[in-house]
């Protein structure tokens, strides 16, 4: 592309920002010494980009701040988890945890007292036995009368 | 790619390290810079403080992996890129733009003053300046967008705009050029307005 052909206002802008090599940033100048429509795009842009230093800056609210460190302050799940499980919790859980699980061991290894059939049968028979007691009978033919009457005593309740 | 481990890189690394007040430091350099870009594509103060929140916390979680291969700032300015053009896809922000404008234009506070002070002429003047810019960058696509706001108001070279673009120097040398050039048409046309309407701007 001859400097005649190419498009150097598409260069203009780079230009007045400093951001052209050398070699090209001099090309640019002296297009614009001989270019008239060039030049005064020139200024136009020059004139424009000094003005966008003028136009009034937005100022962030104070609650902004508030905000946003009160969000980064505030601990996250895993600080949270860390922070309660310190050794001294750490350690005290696990035998906790350690007796627990014994216990539900050992109770599930020890099935607890066996009642022997005469223990049983009294258990199941404890109303008969105290009125034997009651009526001063001792002998065990005596527990089948008496099984009989509360037999019937209990039929008679409405 | 070895750059100089600049102070926003080392706070970036103790960041990383866990470290809240130097995530602090970073927050307060960098937040004004953050809010205007995130303006520059939703065109509202309070959708734009939305936006930089996200993007805040994104580098704060991002902090483990960070290791700088760039600029911190083009790192930044690179979340922000993305948040900001992935939040524009999703949504509709052309209306919210122009409604954005005409706030602007309505509300000194939103747009704050120079601490010298401005007349009230110079003040409107400032005012349909932005809203010059904000019509031109309505007609902008999103990379130019992003460029032009990097390079005008953030004063970032070509070279750090194409790493946060992901882009060539050239590529990005074109958008940039598009965009002022749309940006000085909207200009003009303010100012022969002014001029129509027997105002002098000079």
């Amino acid at each position: 592309m001859t400097p005649q052909t190419r498009d150097w206002s598409e260069e203009l802008t780079a230009y007045i920002d400093g951001e052209l090599d050398p070699e090209t940033a001099k090309a640019v100048e002296e297009q614009l010494a001989t270019d008239v429509k060039l030049k005064a795009l020139e200024q136009q842009l020059r004139r424009t980009v000094s003005l966008m230093a003028t136009v009034p800056a937005l100022e962030p609210s104070s609650s902004l701040r508030r905000s946003v460190l009160s969000k980064v302050e505030a601990p996250t799940l895993g600080e949270r988890v860390r922070t309660f499980f310190t050794p001294g919790r750490l350690v005290g859980g696990l035998a906790l945890a350690s007796m627990a699980t014994l216990a539900v061991v050992v109770g599930a290894r020890d099935p607890g007292p066996v009642l022997s059939e005469e223990q049983l049968f009294l258990a199941q028979n404890m109303e008969v036995v105290e009125d034997l007691d009651l009526l001063g009978l001792e002998r065990s033919d005596d527990f089948d009368v008496v099984a009989s009457l509360h037999e019937l005593s209990e039929g008679e309740t409405p | 790619m070895s750059v100089p481990f600049d102070d926003d890189s080392r706070l970036m690394t103790q960041v990383g390290r866990g470290s809240r007040e130097a995530f602090a430091s970073l927050f307060d350099r960098h937040q004004a810079s953050v809010v205007r870009f995130c303006y520059r594509f939703v065109g509202t103060q309070a959708r734009a403080e939305e936006l930089a929140q996200d993007i805040f916390i994104k580098l704060f979680r991002s902090a483990k992996s960070y290791h700088p291969s760039a600029k911190f700032k083009t790192y930044l300015f690179r979340i922000a890129t993305n948040h900001c053009l992935n939040e524009v896809r999703r949504g509709d922000y052309k209306h919210e733009q122009l409604e954005g404008a005409t706030m602007n234009a309505e509300s000194p506070s939103v747009l704050e003053r120079e601490p010298g002070g401005e007349s009230p002429d110079q003040a409107l003047e400032g005012r349909e300046l932005e809203l010059a810019v904000v019509k031109a960058m309505g007609s902008m696509s999103e990379r130019e967008r992003a460029a032009f706001t990097m390079c005008r108001f953030e004063g970032m070279a070509y070279r750090d705009i194409a790493q946060t673009l992901s882009s060539s120097e050239s590529a990005v040398k074109s958008l940039i050029h598009r965009a002022t050039v749309q940006v000085m048409q909207q200009v003009e046309a303010l100012q022969a307005g002014l001029t129509n309407s027997g105002r002098s701007v000079a």
